[in-house]
């Protein structure tokens, strides 16, 4: 395993009441646990609310983390000495949805891609010469963008330059929050293929973020729903895509327009709102928006329990076996 | 369906900017019949957006319109600007991409949609009020009374847009102009949102002008389809013949780069190149730097108008006149 995410709970404070009097905190994450093979990409899905964001933003050391462990490599990410938080750390790149608020408008993509190495002091000035245009070639860029701003890139070219500055360090995981969010269709077919090329040859493993079910499917070999701050439902991406067992992410996937709308099996959608993390339901949390919901559901909290392939959080599951 | 409620003909639209004339729509023709759900759809810069607005005459100063807009078969160019002011407020209605931005955040929703309500119908008081609660209640906001009293930030993101629906239906208009309606939201929000649609469109008779960016709302939504591709037309027709038979190169392109579960763990197909400006000379076919099968002609002769069904045209050399 590349990395051991056990219990991992994230409380963002809340200042409620007249004049912020009154101090609550939310928890936005709520013992996660996840894991991450090598060269493998776990796709993260959920609505908004559901912490995918802050799973990233935790992992990355961008958010206290208020208690759990994030094995990485064998290290304990949210334990390390401040020597080690370099070392670590260049091991784990992140990818965010827009790629001109990542970059320095005003840095040249040489020295956008070139930062990360001067930063790491990880190549003498003429090695960095050679070796940004050998990673711009990586993202299929040529050499004459070196010289251009970010505003003189397309979204998808600007996109490449943001992946060959994450690629710079040889990182083994690459978190890619929501990376072709804000693309138009054509140009997210290129940054998905370009995504699979580079873990092939990389052996990257990829943490993929997004609210896009068909590009998670497309890119995934396992899958995490998420609702909450809490995984529902995780197993291989045939599975949880094939046969959805948890309610929540039946309806999830019901939910997601296709162009085969013929092939849908029903025509109902989710009836409430997500509710507000601030306030979780009591029990499980999707009971108030769960079709098949039982007296027990609204009281107890399911635990994460393993099935044949895949876990789920759900009394009705635990019951069946 | 009972006739055309809104025909656009070769709508043009340029903006003059420093670096010229910049050619926004090149010629959008299209019609959208009484009570259907018609989408729009394209790719960011081809002038989907700019299309709604020109048929509301949204458009800034520096913009030069040419071409016509026609509800029931009048030109609206042929009414006086006070009349065709007229029309244009109380047949169309328009809700956009983020309803959290066109609220106002000072007023309660009930003020807000009174003072539009107030505007097309003279009400007052008590009629008033049973008003504005109807119109929440048939945009599906279970508890209006509450709504009613409620400032926009109290309201998710699906409910907002269900009040800038509910507001849009004020006038009673014939037709609901949606911008990305639901691109803003969550899946599952998008699904009742553009189930709403669907039943406005079913039960009130209210047509829907679709605008967005994803062909899967499109399949679940929309009854016929127009492809843009650089402020024009290229491909119209039934959504169920343009999605499973696309006879322009563009939508094919288009259709083959979506990531589905049968293509898992497989390059996409890819549309290489990118959008010409608006601001470059097109003689020929807009797409032919961009297209495989470009043939000669397609550099610098403008495509002719091609139809297959009656309903189903493209514009592209590959085809002859009598769609082959």
């Amino acid at each position: 395993m590349l990395m051991h995410i056990r219990g991992l709970t994230v409380s963002y404070p809340a200042v409620g009441g007249w004049l912020g009097g009154r101090r609550r905190s939310v928890t936005v994450l709520e013992d996660l646990d996840l894991e991450l093979a090598e060269g493998e990409t776990l796709g993260v899905v959920g609505e908004s609310g559901s912490g995918k964001t802050t799973l990233a933003n935790a992992l990355l050391g961008l958010v206290p983390v208020e208690r759990g462990e994030v094995s990485f490599q064998g290290a304990d990410l949210l334990r390390l000495r401040a020597k080690m938080v370099r070392r670590v750390t260049r091991e784990i790149q992140i990818v965010f949805q827009n790629p001109y608020s990542a970059l320095n408008p005003r840095l040249r993509v040489f020295d956008a891609v070139a930062e990360p190495l001067r930063a790491h002091r990880e190549a003498a000035p003429t090695e960095i010469d050679e070796h940004v245009p050998h990673l711009l070639r990586e993202v299929g860029l040529t050499p004459e963008f070196l010289d251009r701003h970010p505003h003189e890139l397309s979204g998808g070219q600007a996109q490449r330059v943001v992946l060959a500055r994450a690629l710079a360090l040889n990182p083994k995981l690459l978190v890619l929050d929501e990376p072709t969010a804000a693309l138009d269709i054509s140009v997210q077919a290129q940054i998905l293929n370009l995504l699979r090329r580079l873990q092939r040859e990389h052996g990257l493993a990829y943490l993929f973020i997004s609210h896009d079910l068909s590009v998670v499917q497309h890119l995934s070999d396992r899958i995490a729903v998420m609702y909450l701050g809490q995984v529902v439902e995780s197993g291989p991406a045939e599975e949880i895509f094939g046969h959805p067992q948890h309610p929540y992410t039946i309806e999830l996937l019901e939910a997601v327009p296709t162009l085969h709308p013929e092939r849908r099996t029903s025509q109902d959608t989710l009836p409430a709102t997500v509710p507000s993390p601030a306030y979780p339901p009591t029990g499980c949390r999707v009971h108030p928006r769960c079709p098949l919901v039982e007296e027990r559901c609204r009281r107890e909290q399911p635990a994460l329990a393993t099935f044949q392939n895949r876990e789920a959080r759900c009394h009705l599951l635990t019951e069946a076996g | 369906m009972s006739g055309e409620l809104l025909r656009v003909t070769g709508l043009e639209v340029d903006f003059e900017t420093p670096f010229g004339l910049s050619r926004a729509l090149r010629g959008v023709s299209f019609a959208v019949e009484s009570g259907e759900v018609f989408g729009l759809v394209g790719e960011s810069g081809c002038g989907k957006t700019l299309t709604g607005r020109t048929i509301l005459g949204l458009v800034p100063p520096n913009a030069h319109v040419r071409g016509s807009v026609s509800l029931h078969g009048r030109n609206l160019e042929e009414l006086s600007p006070k009349r065709r002011r007229e029309v244009r407020g109380r047949q169309l209605g328009m809700i956009f991409q983020n309803p959290g931005q066109a609220l106002n955040p000072v007023f309660t929703v009930g003020q807000q949609m009174a003072a539009i309500v107030r505007h097309h119908r003279s009400l007052r008081g008590r009629e008033l009020r049973a008003r504005t609660r109807t119109l929440l209640h048939e945009v599906g906001l279970p508890n209006p009374g509450e709504i009613i009293n409620a400032y926009p930030h109290h309201l998710s993101g699906g409910m907002q847009q269900r009040v800038m629906i509910g507001m849009a239906l004020a006038s009673e208009p014939e037709l609901l102009i949606a911008d990305e309606p639901t691109t803003a939201l969550d899946v599952t929000i998008q699904a009742q949102i553009l189930s709403l649609l669907t039943t406005l469109s079913e039960r009130h008779r209210v047509a829907v002008l679709l605008i967005t960016h994803d062909m899967g709302v499109v399949a679940a939504t929309c009854k016929r389809v127009a492809v843009l591709y650089a402020g024009r037309v290229v491909e119209e027709g039934p959504v169920t013949t343009v999605f499973s038979q696309p006879y322009h190169p563009y939508t094919r392109g288009l259709l083959a780069s979506l990531p589905e579960p049968e293509k898992r763990s497989q390059d996409l197909p890819v549309i290489l190149g990118s959008v010409p400006s608006g601001l470059e000379a097109l003689p020929g076919c807009a797409f032919a730097p961009r297209c495989d099968s470009a043939l000669p002609a397609c550099k610098d002769t403008a495509p002719p108008e091609v139809r297959f069904e009656p309903s189903h045209r493209t514009e592209c050399h590959l085809y002859d006149s009598e769609g082959r």
